[in-house]
Protein backbone atom coordinates (compact mmCIF):
# COMPACT_ATOMS: atom_id res chain seq x y z
CA UNK A 1 0.00 0.00 0.00
CA UNK A 2 2.87 2.21 0.28
CA UNK A 3 4.13 2.09 -3.00
CA UNK A 4 0.48 2.95 -4.18
CA UNK A 5 0.19 6.05 -2.06
CA UNK A 6 4.22 7.08 -2.97
CA UNK A 7 3.25 6.75 -7.10
CA UNK A 8 0.17 8.90 -6.35
CA UNK A 9 1.72 11.52 -4.23
CA UNK A 10 5.00 11.44 -7.40
CA UNK A 11 2.14 12.35 -9.25
CA UNK A 12 1.21 15.31 -7.42
CA UNK A 13 4.16 16.53 -6.70
CA UNK A 14 5.79 16.52 -10.45
CA UNK A 15 2.21 17.87 -11.97
CA UNK A 16 2.47 20.66 -9.09
CA UNK A 17 6.21 21.59 -9.69
CA UNK A 18 5.59 21.45 -13.88
CA UNK A 19 2.35 23.91 -12.29
CA UNK A 20 4.17 26.01 -10.24
CA UNK A 21 7.18 26.52 -12.24
CA UNK A 22 4.78 27.47 -15.10
CA UNK A 23 3.27 29.89 -12.88
CA UNK A 24 6.39 31.64 -11.38
CA UNK A 25 8.28 31.85 -14.69
CA UNK A 26 5.21 33.67 -16.06
CA UNK A 27 4.20 35.77 -13.08
CA UNK A 28 8.36 36.58 -13.45
CA UNK A 29 7.99 37.63 -17.23
CA UNK A 30 4.93 39.46 -16.50
CA UNK A 31 6.38 41.85 -13.67
CA UNK A 32 9.24 42.56 -15.64
CA UNK A 33 7.15 43.14 -18.81
CA UNK A 34 5.26 45.96 -16.81
CA UNK A 35 8.59 47.10 -15.24
CA UNK A 36 9.48 48.18 -18.54
CA UNK A 37 6.43 49.35 -19.95
CA UNK A 38 6.33 52.06 -16.76
CA UNK A 39 9.91 52.60 -17.49
CA UNK A 40 9.08 53.21 -21.07
CA UNK A 41 6.08 55.38 -20.74
CA UNK A 42 8.35 57.65 -18.36
CA UNK A 43 11.17 58.26 -20.90
CA UNK A 44 8.89 58.66 -23.99
CA UNK A 45 7.23 61.50 -21.92
CA UNK A 46 10.22 63.22 -21.98
CA UNK A 47 10.50 62.83 -25.57
CA UNK A 48 6.86 63.42 -26.18
CA UNK A 49 6.29 66.66 -28.12
CA UNK A 50 5.40 69.29 -25.12
CA UNK A 51 1.51 69.76 -24.98
CA UNK A 52 -0.21 73.18 -25.55
CA UNK A 53 0.98 76.10 -23.10
CA UNK A 54 4.07 73.92 -22.30
CA UNK B 1 -10.97 39.17 -17.58
CA UNK B 2 -9.74 38.33 -20.81
CA UNK B 3 -11.04 35.83 -23.56
CA UNK B 4 -7.83 33.88 -23.33
CA UNK B 5 -7.71 33.62 -19.57
CA UNK B 6 -11.36 32.52 -19.48
CA UNK B 7 -10.37 29.73 -21.84
CA UNK B 8 -7.27 28.78 -19.33
CA UNK B 9 -9.42 28.78 -16.45
CA UNK B 10 -12.05 26.73 -18.52
CA UNK B 11 -9.37 24.08 -19.45
CA UNK B 12 -7.42 23.75 -16.39
CA UNK B 13 -10.71 23.26 -14.44
CA UNK B 14 -12.05 20.45 -16.79
CA UNK B 15 -8.38 18.70 -16.86
CA UNK B 16 -8.84 18.76 -12.83
CA UNK B 17 -11.98 17.22 -12.62
CA UNK B 18 -10.61 14.76 -15.04
CA UNK B 19 -7.84 14.01 -13.21
CA UNK B 20 -9.95 13.83 -10.48
CA UNK B 21 -12.62 11.20 -11.89
CA UNK B 22 -9.93 9.38 -13.05
CA UNK B 23 -8.10 9.32 -9.58
CA UNK B 24 -12.10 7.87 -8.52
CA UNK B 25 -12.09 5.45 -10.76
CA UNK B 26 -8.97 3.95 -10.18
CA UNK B 27 -9.63 3.63 -6.12
CA UNK B 28 -13.55 3.06 -6.33
CA UNK B 29 -14.43 1.75 -9.62
CA UNK B 30 -11.35 -0.33 -11.04
CA UNK B 31 -11.42 -3.88 -8.92
CA UNK B 32 -8.75 -5.18 -6.98
CA UNK B 33 -6.19 -7.33 -9.43
CA UNK B 34 -6.06 -10.86 -8.26
CA UNK B 35 -2.29 -11.30 -8.24
CA UNK B 36 -0.76 -7.98 -7.47
CA UNK B 37 -3.58 -6.65 -5.01
CA UNK B 38 -3.66 -2.80 -4.88
CA UNK B 39 -0.34 -2.09 -5.73
CA UNK B 40 -1.59 -2.57 -9.80
CA UNK B 41 -3.60 0.56 -9.18
CA UNK B 42 -0.46 2.20 -9.81
CA UNK B 43 -0.44 1.24 -13.66
CA UNK B 44 -3.23 3.54 -14.51
CA UNK B 45 -1.47 6.72 -13.77
CA UNK B 46 1.23 5.07 -14.76
CA UNK B 47 0.71 3.99 -18.38
CA UNK B 48 -1.20 7.50 -18.83
CA UNK B 49 1.82 9.25 -17.39
CA UNK B 50 3.94 7.40 -20.49
CA UNK B 51 1.67 8.07 -22.85
CA UNK B 52 1.77 11.53 -22.44
CA UNK B 53 4.95 12.03 -22.43
CA UNK B 54 5.21 9.90 -25.68
CA UNK B 55 2.47 12.09 -27.51
CA UNK B 56 4.58 15.14 -25.88
CA UNK B 57 7.84 14.32 -28.29
CA UNK B 58 5.49 13.41 -30.74
CA UNK B 59 4.91 17.00 -31.15
CA UNK B 60 8.12 17.90 -30.80
CA UNK B 61 8.66 15.60 -33.59
CA UNK B 62 5.86 17.42 -35.62
CA UNK B 63 6.99 20.76 -34.68
CA UNK B 64 10.56 20.06 -35.52
CA UNK B 65 9.39 19.25 -39.10
CA UNK B 66 7.02 22.51 -39.28
CA UNK B 67 10.12 24.60 -38.10
CA UNK B 68 12.38 23.33 -41.00
CA UNK B 69 9.85 23.56 -43.41
CA UNK B 70 8.30 27.26 -42.28
CA UNK B 71 11.53 28.98 -40.15
CA UNK B 72 8.70 30.05 -38.16
CA UNK B 73 8.87 31.03 -34.37
CA UNK B 74 5.64 29.25 -33.20
CA UNK B 75 6.88 26.02 -34.25
CA UNK B 76 9.75 26.26 -32.45
CA UNK B 77 8.03 27.39 -29.24
CA UNK B 78 5.53 24.41 -29.62
CA UNK B 79 8.76 22.15 -30.23
CA UNK B 80 9.92 23.13 -26.55
CA UNK B 81 6.80 23.42 -24.54
CA UNK B 82 6.03 19.91 -25.54
CA UNK B 83 9.86 18.96 -24.88
CA UNK B 84 9.20 20.61 -20.92
CA UNK B 85 5.61 18.67 -20.30
CA UNK B 86 6.97 15.62 -22.14
CA UNK B 87 9.85 15.44 -20.17
CA UNK B 88 8.15 15.98 -16.95
CA UNK B 89 5.71 12.87 -17.83
CA UNK B 90 8.18 10.54 -18.54
CA UNK B 91 10.12 11.34 -15.35
CA UNK B 92 6.91 10.59 -13.88
CA UNK B 93 6.71 7.46 -15.47
CA UNK B 94 10.16 6.24 -14.64
CA UNK B 95 9.21 6.71 -11.11
CA UNK B 96 5.92 5.11 -10.57
CA UNK B 97 6.88 2.67 -12.44
CA UNK B 98 9.71 1.87 -10.27
CA UNK B 99 7.80 2.13 -7.47
CA UNK B 100 5.13 -0.82 -9.02
CA UNK B 101 8.49 -2.55 -10.05
CA UNK B 102 9.73 -3.29 -6.53
CA UNK B 103 6.47 -5.38 -5.05
CA UNK B 104 6.15 -6.74 -8.31
CA UNK B 105 9.50 -7.52 -9.24
CA UNK B 106 11.31 -7.42 -6.13
CA UNK B 107 13.68 -4.71 -7.41
CA UNK B 108 13.20 -0.53 -7.88
CA UNK B 109 15.31 -1.15 -11.42
CA UNK B 110 16.48 -3.45 -13.71
CA UNK B 111 18.53 -3.41 -17.38
CA UNK B 112 16.06 -4.84 -19.18
CA UNK B 113 14.94 -3.48 -22.59
CA UNK B 114 12.09 -1.04 -21.55
CA UNK B 115 13.26 0.11 -18.80
CA UNK B 116 16.71 0.93 -20.23
CA UNK B 117 15.64 2.64 -23.36
CA UNK B 118 13.30 4.80 -20.91
CA UNK B 119 16.25 6.04 -19.11
CA UNK B 120 18.51 7.04 -21.98
CA UNK B 121 15.16 8.83 -23.83
CA UNK B 122 14.99 10.57 -20.26
CA UNK B 123 18.92 11.51 -20.43
CA UNK B 124 18.40 12.47 -24.64
CA UNK B 125 15.41 15.02 -23.99
CA UNK B 126 17.15 16.53 -20.62
CA UNK B 127 19.71 17.47 -23.10
CA UNK B 128 17.31 18.57 -25.96
CA UNK B 129 16.37 21.47 -23.20
CA UNK B 130 20.47 21.69 -21.66
CA UNK B 131 21.39 22.01 -25.36
CA UNK B 132 18.66 24.98 -26.30
CA UNK B 133 20.35 26.50 -23.13
CA UNK B 134 23.87 26.68 -23.98
CA UNK B 135 23.32 28.21 -28.08
CA UNK B 136 22.71 31.68 -28.32
CA UNK B 137 21.53 32.55 -31.48
CA UNK B 138 17.58 32.24 -31.54
CA UNK B 139 17.92 31.00 -35.42
CA UNK B 140 20.53 28.45 -34.78
CA UNK B 141 18.81 27.71 -31.36
CA UNK B 142 15.69 26.68 -33.37
CA UNK B 143 17.13 24.82 -35.82
CA UNK B 144 19.76 22.73 -34.08
CA UNK B 145 16.43 21.88 -31.45
CA UNK B 146 14.19 21.21 -34.89
CA UNK B 147 16.84 18.33 -36.18
CA UNK B 148 17.18 17.04 -32.34
CA UNK B 149 13.69 16.75 -31.87
CA UNK B 150 13.23 15.00 -35.17
CA UNK B 151 16.31 12.63 -34.35
CA UNK B 152 15.50 11.96 -30.66
CA UNK B 153 11.76 10.86 -31.23
CA UNK B 154 13.46 7.28 -32.45
CA UNK B 155 13.38 6.65 -28.80
CA UNK B 156 9.63 6.50 -28.89
CA UNK B 157 8.83 4.03 -31.39
CA UNK B 158 11.64 1.92 -29.57
CA UNK B 159 10.48 2.10 -26.44
CA UNK B 160 6.99 1.28 -27.54
CA UNK B 161 8.42 -2.13 -29.95
CA UNK B 162 10.74 -2.44 -27.06
CA UNK B 163 8.88 -5.08 -25.52
CA UNK B 164 7.96 -6.52 -28.38
CA UNK B 165 11.08 -7.15 -30.49
CA UNK B 166 13.34 -8.25 -27.03
CA UNK B 167 12.85 -10.69 -24.18
CA UNK B 168 11.56 -8.30 -21.69
CA UNK B 169 9.66 -8.77 -17.98
CA UNK B 170 7.79 -5.71 -18.31
CA UNK B 171 4.00 -6.34 -19.12
CA UNK B 172 2.67 -5.54 -22.30
CA UNK B 173 -1.14 -3.56 -21.65
CA UNK B 174 -1.95 -4.56 -25.69
CA UNK B 175 -1.73 -8.16 -25.67
CA UNK B 176 -1.95 -8.70 -21.84
CA UNK B 177 1.47 -9.92 -20.59
CA UNK B 178 2.08 -12.07 -16.92
CA UNK B 179 -0.27 -11.26 -14.21
CA UNK B 180 -1.83 -8.42 -16.52
CA UNK B 181 -5.42 -9.52 -17.64
CA UNK B 182 -7.66 -6.45 -18.13
CA UNK B 183 -11.23 -6.67 -17.11
CA UNK B 184 -13.69 -4.46 -18.47
CA UNK B 185 -13.84 -2.05 -15.86
CA UNK B 186 -9.87 -1.94 -15.68
CA UNK B 187 -10.07 -0.65 -19.56
CA UNK B 188 -12.60 1.81 -18.30
CA UNK B 189 -10.08 3.30 -16.02
CA UNK B 190 -7.33 3.32 -18.34
CA UNK B 191 -9.27 4.85 -20.85
CA UNK B 192 -10.37 7.72 -19.01
CA UNK B 193 -6.74 7.87 -17.40
CA UNK B 194 -5.42 8.31 -20.71
CA UNK B 195 -7.78 11.05 -21.59
CA UNK B 196 -7.52 13.22 -18.71
CA UNK B 197 -4.30 13.15 -19.04
CA UNK B 198 -4.20 14.22 -22.15
CA UNK B 199 -6.65 17.20 -21.68
CA UNK B 200 -4.09 17.86 -18.63
CA UNK B 201 -1.29 17.70 -21.40
CA UNK B 202 -3.18 20.26 -23.36
CA UNK B 203 -3.91 22.48 -20.56
CA UNK B 204 -0.29 22.63 -19.80
CA UNK B 205 1.07 22.85 -23.33
CA UNK B 206 -0.90 26.04 -23.96
CA UNK B 207 0.55 27.73 -20.37
CA UNK B 208 3.54 26.54 -21.86
CA UNK B 209 3.32 28.32 -25.02
CA UNK B 210 2.27 31.52 -23.47
CA UNK B 211 4.94 31.82 -21.14
CA UNK B 212 7.39 31.64 -24.05
CA UNK B 213 5.23 34.07 -26.03
CA UNK B 214 5.27 36.32 -23.04
CA UNK B 215 9.19 35.45 -22.93
CA UNK B 216 9.12 37.42 -26.64
CA UNK B 217 7.10 39.63 -25.84
CA UNK B 218 9.83 40.93 -22.81
CA UNK B 219 13.00 40.42 -25.54
CA UNK B 220 11.44 42.62 -27.93
CA UNK B 221 10.41 45.40 -25.17
CA UNK B 222 14.34 45.51 -24.51
CA UNK B 223 15.42 46.03 -27.64
CA UNK B 224 13.18 48.36 -28.09
CA UNK B 225 14.22 50.21 -25.10
CA UNK B 226 17.67 49.71 -24.94
CA UNK B 227 18.19 53.22 -27.46
CA UNK B 228 15.82 54.83 -25.59
CA UNK B 229 17.59 54.04 -22.35
CA UNK B 230 20.91 55.43 -24.22
CA UNK B 231 19.18 58.45 -25.85
CA UNK B 232 17.69 59.17 -21.75
CA UNK B 233 21.26 58.63 -19.97
CA UNK B 234 22.71 61.29 -22.81
CA UNK B 235 20.00 63.41 -21.80
CA UNK B 236 21.25 62.80 -17.83
CA UNK B 237 24.55 63.30 -18.79
CA UNK B 238 23.84 66.83 -20.93
CA UNK B 239 21.98 68.11 -17.61
CA UNK B 240 24.31 67.68 -15.46
CA UNK B 241 27.23 69.23 -17.73
CA UNK B 242 24.76 72.11 -18.02
CA UNK B 243 23.67 72.32 -14.33
CA UNK B 244 28.20 71.86 -13.73
CA UNK B 245 28.28 75.36 -15.15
Amino acid sequence: MSYLAAAYAVFWAFTFALVFSIWARQRRVEREIEALLSRLGGVEEVFAPKSAGG
Amino acid sequence: MRKDDIVGLVMAALSSAAVLIALGMVFLYAPREATMGDVQRIFYFHVASAWVGFFGFFVTFLAGIAYLARQERRWDILALSSVEIGLTFIAMAVVTGSLWARPAWGTYWTWEPRLTISAVQLLIYISYVMLRAAIENPQQKARFAAVYGIVAFVTVPLSWFAIRWWRTIHPDILTGGEGMALTARMVHTLLVSLGAFTLLYFTLLRQRVRLERAADALAGLKEHLSPIAYRESRIADRESRIADR
